[in-house]
């Protein structure tokens, strides 16, 4: 880059150096001023003055737009809050009650042979199914809660599952599971 | 800066009308001159001009005062009018401007620094605005290659093309003016884009 004087601008190597001509061109239209149209003035500040109300209204509708943001803010921190408490307690109780029953089952079968509770499951399965389908056909509970049962479950809190009121809650199952025991060791009297 | 060009921007600054009053009159000759070169319409010049005030008033805060306040205002009312510039544009450059002229002028005629402001701006307005762009920018203002690529979009190389070409044609139109000038029967052609 060649750099010349009177605070022309650089030029590349390559390019003809500034001429006296273009060195006067820049100083003179550096210097240059032209009238202004009259009119130009007012309208000017006609301008300023729209564009400095302008940003006022819109700064206005900006705070209103803010509170109105905060306050849905506000609300959906807490609907969403309603909304699980509520999918929570039907998710619930759909795979509580398909789970249960393996679970009493295995408690109870410490003392019983294994074909035993194999059988219970089985026999059990179908009925895990039938509250199943009952809770996607309602249609009153999460629709995703019986679509994916495992995932509901994992996502169950432990003191809901290790509850004492399991009995109370779903008596007609324990009081199903034991006759069913005493019917089978009776069963084995026979053989022998 | 002098102090009363100071106390002047304080006032506007706290948008004192008639402080903004008399800085709008002390350069608005100079902020509408540097618009009208780069546009071939009053009507635009004055509209460049116009957005420029504004944007003047609006960012005086960011103004440093150890800076050229006129040169401030000018680089405002240059960008805003490159701004204009890149809106209206239709053809961007005019690279199928015959760039040799029809009779061999004399250019050493076109290197004498006796030119009118009259023939200056005859001859910039001869100029293809794309040549007549970029010359101004790097001639005039002072902007780089680079940051005129980056006003305008274009690659820097194509600034430094077109910053060539522009000179040569307006050597070309220089000297054209200058022999014209001369009482001689064998004046070349007046060229034409």
């Amino acid at each position: 880059m060649t750099f010349t004087s009177n605070n022309m601008p650089p030029l590349d190597a390559t390019d003809a150096p500034w001429t006296d001509a273009e060195m006067h061109i820049r100083e003179t239209m550096l210097a240059s001023e032209a009238d202004a149209p009259k009119g130009l003035e007012s309208q000017v500040f006609e301008a300023l003055d729209a564009s400095t109300s302008a940003p006022q209204t819109s700064s206005l509708l900006r705070r209103g737009a803010l509170l109105v943001a905060s306050g849905v803010a506000v609300a959906a921190f807490f609907w969403p809050t309603e909304d699980v408490v509520m999918n929570a307690g039907s998710t619930q109780e759909a795979p509580v009650m398909a789970v249960e029953a393996p679970v009493t089952t295995a408690g109870q079968s410490a003392e019983a042979p294994a074909v035993q509770v194999l059988d219970e499951e089985v026999a059990d399965a179908p009925q895990a199914e039938d509250v199943l389908t009952e809770t996607e056909v309602d249609g009153t509970g999460n629709v995703n809660a019986p679509m994916e049962p495992l995932e509901n479950l994992e996502g169950l809190p432990t003191t809901e599952l290790e509850g004492g009121n399991d009995g109370e809650r779903f008596p007609l199952k324990s009081e199903k599971a034991v006759p069913a025991t005493e019917r089978r060791e009776a069963t084995l009297e026979v053989k022998q | 800066m002098d102090q009363e060009l100071k106390d002047l921007l304080e006032r506007c600054k706290a948008e004192e009308r008639s402080a903004q009053t008399a800085l709008y009159r002390r350069f608005a000759s100079k902020v509408y001159a540097t618009a009208l070169r780069y546009t071939d319409s009053r009507d635009e010049a004055s509209d460049i001009a116009q957005e420029s005030w504004i944007k003047v008033f609006r960012h005086l805060g960011k103004f440093k005062e150890f800076n050229s306040f006129e040169g401030w205002v000018r680089r405002i009312t240059v960008n805003t009018a490159i701004t204009h510039y890149r809106r209206n544009l239709k053809h961007r450059y005019h690279d199928d401007v015959t760039e040799t002229l029809a009779t061999p002028l004399d250019l050493a005629a076109s290197k004498k620094a006796d030119f009118t402001m009259s023939e200056i701006q005859t001859a910039m307005a001869a100029l293809p605005r794309g040549y007549r762009t970029v010359v101004q920018l790097y001639l005039v203002d002072g902007y780089s290659h680079k940051e005129i690529a980056e006003m305008l979009g274009v690659d820097v190389n194509t600034s430094k093309s077109q910053l060539s070409r522009g000179r040569k044609q307006l050597q070309a139109f220089l000297a054209a003016m200058s022999q014209r000038a001369k009482p001689q029967s064998d004046l070349p052609t007046n060229p034409t884009n």
